[in-house]
């Protein structure tokens, strides 16, 4: 046979190397057939999901979008970021949203917004100003937020609210607890300085309005339904801005912050608030964190323990709103418990799995109480715990992603956010 | 839709399953055309100057560690033929890959322009090669390369084995960086690499094609000469084969030249990396356990491993051991071609590596300007290496290659028939005795028209008669399966004849 070299370019399409006019079949192809045609959607999906997003950023990297968008803003050695946020929870619709972080030397602005339907709405908008006082680092940042969030639920007051005086359920009713709907408006300026390397004081000054009201979607179920009607102090009331000012103190000794390093951190803070115009609310804030981490049998595996202490105390015999009321968001069971004072205390084992992954197994315990003399041993006795696990992914030293179950009392929960790390240096971000 | 419509559809498309069930059952043959096989991929076409793609390792890694591992478990058939193969199942010549114009000196053109010459300027290019001590320079006359300097307790290790490996990729075929060991006044070794040969595109995209080069029209992950690279670094101990390694850069000027697909940075390769990995994990007091499910359910607790000081008998030699456990081989990070690798590729490897010849091995460890005990004791291990490797690869296939088809001859009376040689038994990788051959003909559409078994080889040839029904076909399909010890080997060799002029003529051949 001859072997002279046969053309194989093609105008369109792969060139015709293999020779092949006619594809062969094996004995048997036909099972793996159907199960490749069973498979082929969900293969394709994640492939092509993948391959677009690879491209895109590689779109936006190739195209020099972000160095142009620099130039734009005059800020040479600035860095533009963009990142997808997601986040999902049992019970809650799946909310996504983007940020955009713009960070220089001196000024750094963040936009975020979040979507999970038409009664779930965030949006946040950040300038901050980076100098130094003296020859101290400060930090010096402006926000504007408004939040929607729909079908959130109110159980009642105190740690068991079917047995607390201060709740009046309908009498009959078959719910234990009611929804309601909250829209938040806010604007907010800190200052913070650095004292040492660990050692940050923080000021933070806020405007905010709170408008609580029954849900529309699920009326039978809202708030009105279950409990009596005017007895759930701040629902349906005229919503009035509050102005709130609080100072920190925080000692940070962890040489990583942004995800589990061992060191200590302790956190004091207090502030008060007035109503503004149509609000009466006048209240006092003071709390406490600590937390310490240390490695257990090689630097990587974290073992921390955290208690954190709030309270809330009216000025004078004036009626506190219930979403004013000490919860714990951090909680990782399902936070529905809040009054005037509440302590949360966990436990976390983290390790690593793999430069990019780690893991930790949890348990948290939360109880609420009208006073700090009301927390005894009885109290204690009747905490609500969730304990769990959960995967959290990082990119450099920061997680980026993390996904989670737990289980308490009130069930299981699954988690699962990704989002870009938010380094907010005030406490007031974490209400 | 209505239930009653919804169950005429119902029935309709599982008529259709069945049907394409049933259809699809039996064996068929591919058919091959009867061009002259391909020999170039004629992909060297002058074309403008691509862009220099965007590495973003975040993306890289996502989607090497979950989308290659989603989507691969999902697929439930085996990986279909790689897509730069000939008809005589062959690599052509590419972009990608390189034939030599002289068989028997592979390494034919390698040194293009030398070592650097003195004096040479410090430049602040990034290196392509993962050392932390590396640096870019230009030389003398003005063209750019990579210095690596070998480690003060390790005087040889990392410059001798980018020198030798760096040969013998070539030598199998891969467009490789040129290196050369090169010495300071104070005589000092550095690895010196010829880097870039052109224009550096950057690393190669292995999960796509590049969009700004018409010549690049065969999905990368289907070249069954990355498929199969994964067998090369096998021989060579390339443990580590990050994106910086696979690097494409324009050749020519701009607008006249093209894209070729290069190796660079493999000084890593003969159990160097080994010796970096050993060390590091001395130094690592948390000795993480390699098992990702021991990490998650030991919680971190797991006990331990001893770390021991690296050494070998050698201090210019890497931890480059004389066994290769092939089953368990595979490069960091993970290759997406190679999980694609079919017996076919990796036989075509085997032979690949078993064509370098002896001496163009002893050249290669030459070239690293060791001392002589350990360019003994290298080339020692590079040649029981290969022998692995080769007869892993042999056995992945009935390792049968076609020679002669002879008409049939009346006066001698034997009918028409084909020579294969048997290329384990020719190479003493397998003993004649214990060797036996079955074959079995077919039509085009896979009709079986004979069978004979118990055929023995003569000096490694095996003659295979066609049947007499072979007369009336246009078109036969042989398969010929080699046995040891009466076992036989995972997959036939399939030749493919066609009748031109009244005579079976050989047109297309396949190894799984």
């Amino acid at each position: 046979m001859a072997l002279a070299p046969a053309p194989c370019f093609a105008a369109d399409g792969p060139p015709d190397v293999s020779g092949i006019e006619r594809r062969g079949r094996a004995a048997g192809e036909s099972m793996s057939q159907v199960a490749e045609a069973l498979a082929f959607v969900p293969r394709n999906v994640i492939d092509y999901a993948f391959r677009g997003t690879e491209l895109a950023a590689l779109l936006i990297t190739e195209r020099q979008l972000v160095p142009r968008f620099r130039d734009l803003l005059s800020q040479p050695n600035a860095e533009l970021l963009f990142f997808p946020t997601l986040f999902a929870e049992t019970g809650n619709p799946l909310s996504v949203g983007a940020r955009m972080i713009f960070n220089s030397p001196h000024l750094a602005t963040s936009q975020r917004v979040g979507f999970g339907g038409k009664h779930q709405v965030e949006a946040e908008s950040r300038v901050v100003v980076k100098g130094r006082v003296g020859k101290l680092p400060s930090v010096l940042s402006l926000e504007l937020s408004y939040l929607l969030q729909d079908n959130l639920e109110f159980h009642g007051i105190g740690l068991v609210p079917s047995s607390d005086s201060r709740n009046r359920f309908i009498t009959g009713t078959d719910y234990t607890f009611g929804y309601y709907t909250e829209r938040r408006t806010r604007a907010l300026a800190s200052g913070g300085i650095r004292l040492h390397d660990n050692v940050e004081l923080l000021l933070s000054s806020s405007a905010y309005r709170r408008a609580l009201s029954n849900t529309n979607s699920r009326e039978a179920e809202s708030v009105d339904a279950v409990f009596e009607h005017d007895s759930v102090p701040g629902l349906a009331a005229p919503a009035g801005f509050v102005a709130y000012a609080e100072l920190a103190a925080r000692f940070d000794s962890r040489a990583i912050r942004t995800r589990p390093a061992p060191g200590w951190q302790l956190e004091a803070y207090a502030g008060g608030a007035r109503g503004l115009a149509t609000s009466n609310a006048a209240f006092v804030r003071v709390g406490a964190r600590a937390s310490v981490g240390m490695p257990i049998y090689r630097a990587s595996n974290i073992l921390a323990m955290r208690l954190a202490v709030d309270t809330i105390t009216a000025a004078e015999t004036r009626a506190l709103s219930f979403a004013e009321l000490v919860h714990f968001p951090e909680f990782r069971g399902y936070d529905t418990r809040r009054d005037e004072v509440g302590v949360l205390g966990s436990l976390d084992y983290t390790w690593v799995l793999t430069p990019a992954l780690g893991a930790r197994i949890f348990i948290d315990g939360v109880t609420v109480a009208p006073s700090l003399g009301d927390i005894g041993f009885e109290q204690l006795l009747k905490m609500r715990f969730a304990g769990g696990f959960g995967l959290d992914a990082f990119a450099g030293s920061s997680t980026i992603a993390s996904i989670g179950m737990s289980a308490s009392g009130d069930g299981l929960r699954l988690v699962a956010s990704f989002s870009a790390p938010q380094r907010n240096g005030d406490r007031q971000h974490r209400d | 839709m209505s239930l009653v419509r919804a169950s005429q559809y119902l029935r309709f498309f599982s008529a259709v399953c069945a049907a394409a069930f049933v259809a699809s059952c039996g064996y068929r043959p591919a058919h091959f055309a009867g061009r002259p096989p391909v020999l170039s991929e004629d992909d060297e076409q002058p074309i403008a100057l691509p862009r220099r793609g965007a590495f973003i390792p975040e993306l890289h890694d996502a989607s090497v560690y979950v989308r290659r591992e989603l989507v691969n478990a999902l697929e439930p058939r085996r990986p279909g033929e790689a897509k730069d193969v000939n008809a005589l199942d062959e690599v052509p010549a590419s972009s990608w890959f390189r034939r030599a114009a002289q068989v028997d000196k592979p390494l034919l053109g390698y040194k293009r322009e030398g070592p650097p010459a003195t004096p040479f300027t410090v430049t602040s290019d990034a290196p392509t090669s993962e050392s932390p001590n590396a640096r870019v320079i230009l030389d003398a006359r003005g063209r750019s390369y990579e210095l690596v300097p070998d480690e003060p307790d390790r005087r040889g290790m990392r410059s001798g084995a980018g020198a030798a490996a760096s040969r013998l990729l070539y030598a199998i075929g891969y467009r490789t960086a040129e290196v050369h060991v090169v010495t300071d006044e104070g005589g000092a070794r550095f690895l010196a690499t010829r880097w870039p040969p052109g224009e550096d595109l950057g690393p190669t995209p292995i999960a796509s094609l590049r969009d700004d080069d018409p010549n690049d029209r065969i999905e990368h992950r289907d070249r069954r000469s990355l498929r199969a690279l994964e067998l090369a670094a096998a021989w060579l101990d390339l443990v580590r084969l990050p994106p910086r390694m696979l690097r494409d850069v324009y050749v020519g000027p701009n607008g006249e030249g093209h894209v070729e697909h290069m190796l660079v940075g493999i000084d890593g390769a003969l159990g160097v990396t080994r010796y970096d990995a050993a060390l590091a994990w001395l130094h690592d007091r948390d000795r993480e356990d390699s098992n990702f499910f021991a990490r998650l359910f030991g919680l971190g607790l797991s006990p331990k491993r001893a770390a021991y000081p690296p050494d070998t008998r050698n201090p210019s030699l890497g931890l480059y051991d004389e066994f290769v456990a092939l089953g368990s081989f595979s490069v960091s990070p993970p290759f997406e071609p190679a999980d694609r690798m079919r017996a076919g590729d990796a036989y075509w490897m085997a032979k690949r590596i078993a064509s370098i010849p002896q001496r163009v091995l002893g050249r290669a460890v030459i070239s690293t300007r060791l001392p002589p005990l350990a360019q003994h004791a290298l080339l020692g291990l590079l040649a029981a290496r290969r022998a692995q490797v080769v007869a892993w690869g042999y056995d992945q296939v009935s390792p049968l290659e076609p020679g002669l088809v002879s008409p049939p001859n009346e006066e001698r009376g034997y009918p028409a028939r084909v020579q294969l040689v048997d290329l384990a038994v020719a190479t003493g990788m397998a003993s004649s005795e214990r060797a036996s051959y079955g074959a079995k003909f077919s039509d085009s559409e896979g009709r079986v028209i004979g069978r004979v078994a118990g055929l023995r080889a003569k000096n490694a040839v095996v003659r295979v008669e066609f049947p007499e029904a072979s007369r009336c076909s246009d078109y036969l399909v042989v398969q010929v399966t080699a046995l040891r010890g009466g076992r036989a080997l995972p997959h036939p060799v399939e030749l493919h004849l066609q009748r031109r002029a009244g005579e079976l003529a050989l047109v297309g051949v396949r190894h799984d």
